[in-house]
């Protein structure tokens, strides 16, 4: 046996370092477990091999990315306001927790799909809107603005508007909260006829260097605005 | 101990692999990569930022483990078909010098080529505006590291491989089964057949868990992983490399040349 072992000195020695694998992998996992949801939780009705496939292959925040831009091409980018068509954006509920459930700390995601959902008038599922708010909380429970956008759902379900504007506009204070969403408070601020601080809101996209694809669209907001308030 | 034949090998594979033109291609794609994810994260609208982010680090870690297959499956191969290893082996050198050092050398290079991506990679995240996060290197330190296991599992496999094709083959399956070892622990835990129920333990118990070192994907989580998990994961790492590593010694040392 002594002599079995000194031949293959390296190979007892393997088996040692093997040893030093089982325990550090035990440790490992007892220390932390990993903060996401079990493959069967995935939304995969439609894309499950692509967004699998970002994730066996170790690529899982780029495969939340890839479900982000599809679900912005679904929704329509920037023109999202033009559309008329409630049907087209059947899947937004589904497209939002496809993104998030690949990656569950995409807190931008929450809060554009629970606004689609909750504040464009053609759309209007409050419900739905505060399905997808619930899973980001259950997610990200300190990320204050998902709290906020929750609480004005409420009000807006109690018809409070001016309560629920209250709220949005703390949300919105959020440097990372989504344009799209800034420009869904301007609209509903708009639809109360309170236009300076829709013009607020569209002036600080302007100024916004990061979305310089929006400023078109916020030029031509204060424009309309600047009209309408002079209105008698 | 002389370890003066250990740094020859060292140095001359690090030599060889920076005048590979696979390599250097490689590095250069990977910086293409980088570069492109610039035109690609203009779809994501204000998270822009976030996906040149997640592109560059995929992309840098992609790369690498493209790198580490290719080369690492041929490091001892293609010396041992060319014979050109008798001609090594025949200088006052251990074997297990010779495999360490190639190891060594290869990594080495593997993880200059991943810096000098990182380096282009933060020189567009920082174009774009993005403020500085020491998880950055957190997650690059991480990748890296996974690279490592990776390449000391290559050299392995292609050592108990009679084809290259094979090994990377088996390597390219043991990086997939890497990230899915969370999925077969919660199958073993659920199957009620209690052969395969042992099947699936033992799986996921000696396959590499790759998720692990996926840092990038959890550093913003509400709750973060505990010091004591990071020097945990440190000693899990070397282990690994350890085992793979010693295993290649014992397997080229049972070779007859």
């Amino acid at each position: 046996m002594a002599e079995l072992c000194r031949k293959n000195k390296a190979l007892v020695a393997s088996l040692i370092l093997f040893a030093g694998v089982l325990f550090s992998h035990r440790e490992i996992n007892r220390l932390y477990t990993l903060p996401f949801p079990p493959f069967r939780e995935l939304l995969v009705k439609y894309t499950g091999m692509q967004d699998i496939s970002f994730i066996v292959f170790g690529f899982r925040d780029l495969g939340a990315d890839v479900a982000w831009v599809q679900l912005l091409q679904y929704v329509g980018g920037p023109s999202v306001f033009d559309e008329v068509s409630k049907k087209k954006f059947e899947l937004v509920e589904y497209l939002t927790l496809r993104t998030t459930r690949i990656d569950p700390y995409f807190r931008q995601a929450y809060i554009f799909g629970a606004s689609i959902l909750g504040w464009i008038k053609v759309i209007n599922r409050p419900d739905e809107a505060l399905d997808v708010l619930d899973e980001g909380l259950k997610y990200n429970p300190k990320f204050w603005p998902l709290h906020m956008y929750v609480a004005g759902l409420g009000f807006k379900k109690k018809n409070e508007m001016g309560k629920m504007l209250e709220m949005l506009a703390n949300a919105i204070l959020d440097p990372d909260c989504p344009v799209t969403v800034k420009g869904i408070v301007a609209r509903s601020y708009e639809e109360q006829k309170r236009y300076p601080e829709a013009i607020a809101i569209w002036k600080s996209i302007l100024a916004d260097e990061r979305v310089s694809y929006y400023h078109a669209k916020a030029r031509s907001e204060i424009f309309k605005l600047l009209r309408h308030s002079r209105m008698p | 101990m002389d370890l003066e034949g250990l740094f020859a090998v060292i140095h001359y594979t690090l030599k060889e692999h920076i005048r590979n033109r696979v390599y250097l291609i490689l590095v250069l794609f990977g910086g293409i990569l980088i570069g492109s994810a610039l035109i690609v994260s203009s779809l994501a609208l204000d998270q822009q930022v976030r996906m040149i982010l997640d592109i560059g680090l995929a992309g840098i870690e992609f790369i690498a483990l493209m790198t580490v297959i290719f080369i690492t499956v041929n490091l001892v191969l293609v010396e041992m078909e060319t014979r050109s290893i008798y001609l090594i082996l025949s200088h006052p050198i251990e074997r297990w010098q010779y495999i360490l050092g190639r190891y060594l050398g290869t990594i080495i290079a593997l993880l200059l080529g991943m810096l000098a991506m990182a380096i282009f990679h933060l020189g567009t995240l920082f174009l774009e505006g993005w403020a500085w996060n020491i998880s950055y290197l957190v997650s690059l330190g991480a990748s890296m590291a996974k690279i490592a296991v990776i390449g000391s599992l290559a050299l392995f496999l292609s050592l108990c491989t009679t084809s290259s094709a094979s090994a990377m083959s088996f390597t390219a399956f043991l990086w997939i089964l890497g990230h899915f070892t969370g999925e077969l622990r919660f199958m073993a835990e659920k199957s009620a057949n209690p052969i395969t129920k042992f099947l699936l333990w033992v799986v996921q118990e000696v396959a590499p868990n790759f998720s692990y070192f996926n840092y990038r994907d959890f550093w913003q989580a509400v709750q973060t992983p505990p010091p004591g998990w990071f020097a945990w994961m440190t000693v899990y790492t070397l282990c690994y490399i350890g085992t793979a590593l010693l295993l290649s010694s014992w397997l080229f040392s049972k070779r007859e040349f």
